[in-house]
């Protein structure tokens, strides 16, 4: 359900068809219709469902390859007239040597690990605690990317979320309720607080999976709250233990330094 | 709930005359219901959405004579005889305008929620003439700040609104060609009505000060001009009323002018218009400051000076420089005019020193060329920021004295207030390390913050210190 899906699945499926990616028509996603593709968690569609289509797929152009003896692309609306819809189901058969429990939803649900790491540039101001991040280098790798801008889209979203996280937003919870339940009180960041972006990815294709694909969705959250704490000690010294590093934090945590140098608090 | 049936009782609602993506469109409406319910229910041009419904998110954003506004903000009283283009309107001859076509190339779209709201604003920004061929990263930033994007990040929404820059200003399109089978009329029992458990207000447009003065008089109506703090207040049930009172058509209300020794800013003054405004920037170039640090363009196009005052937030931007610049509020009613000066207006929580029949006509500001006024503001984040502490100050320095020193401070009581005992220390001092160290600890005593959800009362007391030590520490220049 992720945000591409209807962009990257029919890109799969054509490469795998040999046809374009206009020509694959994409059904409306409901799991109703569809086999169980396993549990619904870390960002698994495009490796886990882009893999199943893509084997469905292979499995579908040789069946009416057979019958024409032609190149699917050429040949799909002949088969298709002489002997109507071919359907292919495969189903998620769990990787191996990965064990998931779908009855008590225990196990590993994901077979590979993508990776993240990202380089924060901030600017404190000391006077106000204000934290403002100028700049954002990550690197992420995914796998194989089957939609490069996609994907950094995914990345450069998801890097100004941990931005937020990091620096101003706090869900605040009174007895159970949210004191913050609005956009005017639970603040995300503007255009003017987004930082630049800088996107890199490596790709180390995951084997267990035809087009070599992991997920991206939640990955670029990961990093940026702890690049961007780093950045603040290393420019104050001040280490921020406590997310997010809003203004009254830093300088509590400022004025702790000042204190200790002053002598009167012990190190 | 009987009060609010005044207003359903009145019948039938008035008719609105106003255009929608170059047609003429009319309607039966009850003055005080959104622009955005018209543009989604009424007329079903859904493509402006309602995000947050109070002015934060922009999704909801049209351009009202050119002019970028949030639609949940604007009643359809102030929408007759102008011209409202949605995002529907952009595409022309079924060639997509270039700002949506870039923004496809780059990628600006995930979600798509905030996408028509933000290529209205960017539309807005390119046509406004101040963007340029070549507009700048923080000019275009600043241009969207008001719309919020949860996707992307922004950097391809802005790189799609810099390739734009260079293309042609986009043509308002010919008829609309709309895929909403919507007429030209719509009587109001057509209505598809939103699940709001609350009537439209009617509204009152005046044209004259006497015609206003008399229903004000009349009383059970609540006025309205920008709407940011009205319709923001009524979709929290705050301050609800069966008629609002539209000051929109009082051309009086709505001119800055200099005379004598005075800066003279009628109520309808927009944050824009201050922003803009060649006569701010020679006699009181900080409301130039100010102006460009309340909300984002959204709200700048749409806020007025008289209703940030009249509002009389603790919070209101405005406030503090008022009290800091020796401003004087003028009002009126059928009993004529009075002037009361800034310091005295805002006596208690929310309250001010109008009374019920009384109208903000202007605000006088002493123009001194021989003084110096600065603003600062904090808030949470660095556009569309309620404050959390903010600081005016004022003076003139004569051989490196201060003289005439007035601090103001919002954010830090139930009022906007002045800080004398502050004021007193620094008057007569040069600004020193040793007078910095002096007023901040007397201001720090001086003020009495607390906690809420913005922020915390020692947080205020400290930055409401430092600020004062940071101006201080630049005018002395050490």
């Amino acid at each position: 359900m992720g945000q591409g899906t209807v962009t990257v699945l029919p890109q799969i499926a054509a490469e795998a068809l040999g046809v374009t990616a206009q020509e694959v028509e994409t059904g409306p996603i409901d799991t109703d219709l569809v086999p169980n593709s396993g549990p619904t968690v870390a960002s698994r569609t495009t490796m886990v469902v882009g893999g199943l289509l893509m084997e469905a797929a292979g499995k579908l152009r040789a069946q009416a390859e057979a019958r024409t003896g032609r190149p699917f692309a050429q040949s799909w609306r002949e088969d298709l007239a002489a002997h109507g819809p071919t359907r292919v189901d495969v189903h998620f058969g769990g990787f191996p040597g990965i064990e998931w429990d779908q009855a008590h939803y225990r196990g590993d649900a994901y077979p590979a690990y993508g990776w993240a790491a990202a380089v924060a540039f901030v600017a404190v101001d000391t006077d106000t605690g204000q934290v403002a991040v100028r700049k954002m280098v990550v690197v992420d790798e995914a796998g194989r990317l089957i939609n490069p801008a996609l994907a950094a889209g995914q990345v450069e979203g998801g890097t100004l979320q941990a931005v937020g996280y990091a620096t101003i937003e706090e869900m605040q919870l009174v007895e159970g309720r949210y004191r913050n339940d609005r956009l005017a009180t639970y603040l995300i960041p503007t255009a003017l607080d987004a930082p630049l972006i800088e996107t890199h990815f490596l790709e180390f294709p995951f084997p267990d999976v035809p087009h070599g694909a992991k997920g991206i969705g939640e990955l670029p959250m990961d990093a940026g709250a702890p690049a961007i704490i780093d950045a603040i000690h290393d420019a104050t010294g001040a280490w921020i233990t406590e997310l997010p590093a809003t203004p009254a934090r830093v300088l509590t945590a400022l004025r702790a330094i000042e204190e200790r140098a002053a002598g009167k608090v012990a190190p | 709930m009987s009060a609010l049936d005044l207003g359903a009782e009145e019948s039938p609602a008035p008719r609105h005359r106003f255009r929608v993506n170059g047609r003429d469109r009319e309607l039966r409406a009850p003055g005080g219901r959104r622009l955005l319910d018209v543009l989604r229910l009424d007329l079903g041009l859904t493509g402006a959405k309602e995000g947050c419904g109070e002015g934060e998110c922009g999704a909801c954003s049209v351009l009202l004579d050119g002019e970028v506004v949030d639609s949940c903000l604007v009643p359809i009283s102030q929408v007759a005889g102008r011209e409202v283009r949605t995002v529907e309107g952009l595409a022309a001859n079924g060639q997509l305008d270039p700002l949506q076509a870039a923004l496809i190339e780059t990628g600006g779209v995930q979600c798509g929620i905030c996408t028509p709201g933000m290529l209205m604003a960017g539309r807005a920004f390119l046509d406004s003439g101040r963007a340029g061929a070549a507009p700048t990263d923080q000019a275009i930033r600043e241009a969207i700040a008001g719309n919020l994007c949860r996707c992307t990040g922004y950097g391809r929404i802005i790189e799609a609104i810099r390739r734009t820059g260079a293309a042609p200003i986009s043509s308002l399109p010919g008829p609309e060609v709309s895929p909403h089978p919507a007429a030209n009329f719509i009587d109001e029992t057509e209505l598809t009505r939103r699940g709001l458990d609350l009537a439209d207000p009617a509204a009152d447009t005046p044209q004259t000060l006497a015609e206003a003065y008399a229903l004000l008089a009349q009383g059970g109506r609540r006025i309205i001009a920008g709407g940011t703090d009205v319709l923001v207040e009524r979709l929290a049930g705050i301050g609800l009323t069966p008629r609002y009172l539209d000051l929109s058509g009082l051309a009086e209300l709505h001119q800055i002018r200099r005379v004598d020794d005075w800066l003279v800013l009628g109520a309808s003054t927009t944050y824009a218009e201050l922003r803009r405004s060649r006569l701010a920037a020679e006699d009181c170039p900080v409301l130039v400051v100010l102006a460009g640090e309340v909300g984002a363009a959204q709200i700048q196009n749409r806020g007025t000076l008289g209703g940030n005052i009249a509002t009389a937030s603790p919070a209101g931007d405005s406030l503090p420089l008022w009290l800091a610049l020796d401003a004087q509020i003028v009002v009126g009613s059928l009993r004529g005019e009075r002037t009361i000066p800034a310091a005295a207006f805002f006596p208690t929580y929310r309250r001010t020193a109008l009374a019920d029949d009384e109208i903000i006509l202007r605000i006088r500001v002493p123009i001194r060329p021989a003084g110096t006024a600065v603003f600062r503001k904090v808030g949470p984040r660095r556009a569309q920021a309620i404050s959390v502490v903010s600081l005016a100050a004022a003076w003139r320095s004569e051989q490196g004295t201060w003289h005439d020193v007035r601090i103001a401070l919002g954010s830090v009581a139930p009022t906007p207030i002045r800080a004398p005992t502050t004021e007193a220390v620094l008057e007569g001092s040069r600004p020193t390390p040793e007078t910095a160290e002096r007023a901040t600890a007397t201001l720090r005593t001086e003020i009495a913050p607390i906690d809420d959800v913005r922020s915390s009362a020692d947080y205020r007391r400290t930055v409401a210190g430092r600020l004062l030590h940071r101006i201080i520490r630049e005018a002395g220049g050490w």
